[in-house]
């Protein structure tokens, strides 16, 4: 091959790599790279290719980017979409799931610990009534005293609101336990 | 791993947890380098933007199991938006139909009748006149900096289908920036 036919066969083959892969030699094989670096420093017309491959990645690289009123416009819409899936996905799905049993395992648990809990105050106020119901009997004014009674341990609006079947103690826990799992969560 | 890299890891875990602040900076990070891959590949900001949501809301719901590597979070969301442009040109047949436009199509008096305006508007003009399928790898390999095989891996194609989309963008480009080219070359002083 003559030195004439090797610089247009050079040539054309710069041509194709960079329209491939643009100026930027570093994106080039490195088998490539080491081709025509110095076809580029001796032959005028290559260097000269290389630099209008340049000046179209300097355009390509002037392109507009989104304004930042829009960018925000998104961001704004991006988090209010996330925010409204956070209780169903996140908080179940994305937190660690160690944590989300441990949560759920002492919420199971609440429900056993609560009898045990109310026995004590119940076993107070009954222990009263029977004191109390012993002192008015004998005194003859039970009806009267025993309303009275009722409003001093809470029972009788309890009673009214729940068909009798939770006392007012029972209801004071139960908030408890609520704000529990409220902290829980 | 770098600085950027730690800190996107650590944005992650928090917002697996939840952590709704953390998710914002992550946002704030990332959000325009996909908005502008998304807006490249496909021709209309609309759905431009609904894909950068979508892609962010990926983000948001996978954290728990994502892991970032040394390279930070940018090539998970890079191969998340890439994909749903894909998806979405296959979907609407567009890679299909736009592939039977001519190569050059519309660039010349689409060219002059913007003159008066500034490059970079015009480069968006030629860049959004390229088929689809050109643009998509013209946008991976040149803006977002794939090598040839991920471009060939995201767009499904070999690397030689990778190498002729991207010197006939190139071809079509050069053509309809030719003056913006020659007034370039014109201000770089001679060697």
């Amino acid at each position: 091959m003559t030195k004439n036919n090797r610089q247009v066969a050079d040539r054309e083959a710069l041509e194709r790599l960079l329209e491939i892969y643009g100026a930027d030699r570093t994106r080039w094989p490195a088998r490539e790279r080491l081709r025509f670096a110095s076809v580029i420093s001796e032959d005028k017309a290559a260097s000269r290719m290389l630099a209008e491959a340049e000046a179209l990645d300097i355009l390509l690289d002037s392109a507009s980017r989104p304004s930042d009123a829009a960018v925000d416009a998104l961001k704004d819409r991006i988090m209010a979409t996330a925010l409204r899936e956070l209780p169903v996905e996140v908080s179940v799905a994305a937190r660690p799931s160690a944590s989300v049993t441990s949560i759920w395992a002492r919420r199971r648990a609440l429900p056993a610990m609560a009898p045990r809990a109310v026995e004590w105050p119940a076993a107070a106020v009954l222990a009263a009534s029977l004191v109390l119901g012993v002192m008015l009997g004998s005194a003859g004014t039970f009806d009267a005293t025993m309303s009275q009674m009722a409003q001093v341990a809470g029972l009788q609006s309890a009673a009214a609101d729940n068909a009798g079947t939770v006392d007012s103690a029972q209801l004071a826990l139960g908030d408890e336990i609520d704000s529990q799992y409220e902290d829980l969560l | 791993m770098g600085a950027g890299a730690s800190e996107d890891a650590a944005l992650v875990a928090a917002a697996a947890k939840g952590d709704a602040d953390a998710f914002r900076t992550l946002v704030d990070r990332h959000l325009s380098s996909v908005l502008a891959v998304a807006r490249r590949m496909l021709r209309d900001d609309a759905e431009a933007e609904d894909v950068a949501q979508e892609t962010l809301l990926r983000l948001w719901r996978s954290a728990d199991g994502l892991d970032v590597g040394a390279m930070g979070l940018r090539p998970w969301l890079r191969r998340v938006v890439s994909n749903l442009c894909v998806d979405r040109m296959r979907s609407g047949k567009r890679l299909t139909v736009v592939e039977e436009l001519p190569e050059r199509a519309e660039a010349a008096t689409q060219h002059t009748s913007l003159e008066a305006q500034d490059a970079s508007r015009r480069v968006d003009v030629a860049l959004k006149a390229l088929p689809d399928r050109q643009r998509t790898a013209l946008t991976l390999f040149h803006y977002q900096g794939l090598s040839q095989v991920e471009v060939g891996q995201i767009m499904g194609i070999s690397d030689e289908a990778v190498e002729s989309l991207l010197a006939r963008a190139r071809r079509s480009l050069k053509a309809a920036l030719r003056e913006e080219l020659q007034e370039l070359l014109s201000d770089t002083p001679p060697e």
